[in-house]
């Protein structure tokens, strides 16, 4: 019952729109009724344009955010492993935090050509750093307590990274994954935006080019769809991989 | 009977940095336990008992003196290990796990490590909870699994740091019963940390009492009752001497003059 609750805002929302839209309160070019754009996106549901545009960012996205997160994964895991790769490797990963990933794909449009290299290589750098950048704070954080007691009780360095140092980052690199899977959608579609053929964000900037307002709108929703699902998803399959978390402690 | 010395250190000092300065944690400090004895340290809070167990854990190296664990001829095996107040179950590992973790260390394979570490637990009054998560338990459940673990690994000696001290007063006089229950079956040598006056003498067979920081041993206390023993045995008499005695040497109960002995 409870769960519904999240509902209640955009329907009223809609339902005030649709209102409005019905009364012709509203310019349909510019805000199209609901009801029309449900049309719409059924419409663009049969003819397989709107699955053919969410799976290439869809594919984009996952291409990227998992070479990425898994690079990210080592790097941030051996940084915290050993000291001197983190010191090493620390200030370029700040530096590369902190650089839009959209800004290099003209520089790496230069390198490997127009073509899908470009677009995924920002999306992993967006993931492996978030990655690396969560897998090292985990690591560090890790109470010393915990490895003590270990060590107290005869575990060698690989019992302690198998048994203390990886499942005591698991929730800190939950965190990191999600962020970094977020992150990976936002990027995908910008570089979408600007310099591709297909996925949402072409279409999206397609349709505002030839005024196709509803795809236009059913572009955003569905980005903002599957960014909601994603969040969702990754949510309960932390609360089954984690479940000594906060989280399942809240959940239960 | 002259019992073997297992544990012994020597002159011990151990300093910490704080931001006030340095603070002398232990100072001189020389003791020793024997086989299968039951040793308590009783003594204000911030008398350094706890850095004393990392110590002899092994997990604290101090500053001055030596900690030198000797095999006895019966047993070979050294390992000493130290059930602290809190943070002593690992969150990520569910009851069965962290009490069968001592064993896992030492390469027993799964099947045997956890059908003793149930068999622990069953008489810990754990039965049936083996699958949850430490988060899911109370405090007192926690303390139980760490003392079954510790039991699991049959340490040389084991050391213990104020493990009830939390508890209220009935889950502790469980878990005393269950503790001198446990020990009764194999009289390993422990030592135990507490405030608790009555605690450390219904338990052991020796108290050591320790100053106000910097720790130092300011009093040896021999508990003479008989064992087996049950918590019945703090309503007698020879109980309520030593409690007097104890409690007059740590200072405590001001207005009684100290009691000689």
């Amino acid at each position: 019952m409870g769960a519904a609750w999240w509902l209640l805002p955009p329907a009223v929302f809609l339902a005030g729109w649709q209102a409005l839209a019905a009364r012709g309160a509203l310019n349909p070019l510019f805000f199209p009724a609901p009801s029309v754009l449900a049309g719409a996106c059924v419409e663009m549901l049969k003819s397989g344009e709107l699955g053919a545009q969410v799976g290439a960012t869809l594919l984009r996205m996952l291409l990227g955010s998992v070479l990425g997160a898994v690079a990210g994964l080592a790097c941030g895991l051996s940084m915290g492993a050993v000291g001197a790769i983190r010191r090493s490797l620390e200030p370029f990963i700040s530096a590369l935090n902190s650089t839009p990933k959209l800004v290099l794909l003209p520089m790496l449009m230069l390198f490997t050509g127009v073509g899908e290299t470009a677009r995924i290589v920002p999306v992993a750098l967006t993931s492996f750093v978030i990655l690396a950048m969560h897998a090292l704070d985990a690591v560090r954080g890790v109470n010393q307590a915990y490895v003590e007691l270990a060590r107290n009780y005869g575990a060698g360095r690989s019992a302690l990274v198998r048994r203390v140092y990886l499942p005591a980052s698991l929730p800190g690199i939950f965190t990191g994954l999600r962020l970094a899977v977020g992150r990976s959608l936002v990027i995908t579609v910008s570089i979408e935006l600007v310099g591709a053929r297909n996925g949402l964000g072409s279409m999206i900037w397609m349709a505002w080019q030839t005024f196709a307002t509803e795809k236009l709108y059913i572009g955003v929703i569905a980005t903002a769809t599957l960014g909601a699902l994603f969040h969702r998803g990754l949510q309960a399959l932390e609360a089954r991989l984690i479940p000594w978390g906060s989280r399942a402690e809240r959940a239960a | 009977m002259e019992r073997h010395v297992r544990l012994r250190c020597s002159q011990l000092g151990v300093t910490f940095e704080s931001v006030h300065g340095p603070v002398r944690a232990l100072d001189n400090l020389t003791l020793e336990t024997r086989e299968r004895e039951f040793l308590s340290i009783v003594g204000p809070s911030g008398c350094g008992k706890t850095t004393l167990l990392r110590v002899l854990a092994g997990t604290l190296v101090p500053g001055e003196g030596e900690v030198s664990r000797i095999p006895s001829p019966s047993d070979p095996n050294q390992a000493v290990l130290l059930v602290s107040q809190e943070r002593s179950l690992f969150p990520w590992m569910t009851v069965l796990e962290n009490a069968a973790f001592g064993c896992e260390m030492q390469g027993v394979p799964r099947r045997q490590r956890e059908s003793r570490a149930r068999e622990h637990l069953r008489r810990l009054g754990f039965a049936g909870r083996e699958r949850a998560y430490p988060h899911e338990l109370s405090l007192g459940m926690k303390q139980r699994v760490a003392v079954a673990r510790c039991f699991l690994s049959d340490p040389a000696v084991m050391l213990m740091d104020e493990p009830f001290a939390a508890l209220d007063c009935e889950r502790r006089l469980h878990l005393q019963q269950a503790l001198l229950d446990l020990w009764e079956q194999n009289h390993k040598t422990v030592v135990f940390v507490t405030h608790d006056v009555e605690e450390a003498i219904l338990l052991s067979d020796r108290i050591l009492v320790f100053s106000r920081q910097p720790g130092r041993v300011v009093a040896e206390v021999p508990v003479r009752l008989p064992r087996p023993r049950a918590s019945a045995v703090t309503m007698t008499e020879e109980f309520l001497l030593l409690k007097r005695l104890v409690a007059s040497k740590l200072g405590l109960y001001a207005g009684w003059s100290e009691v000689t002995a």
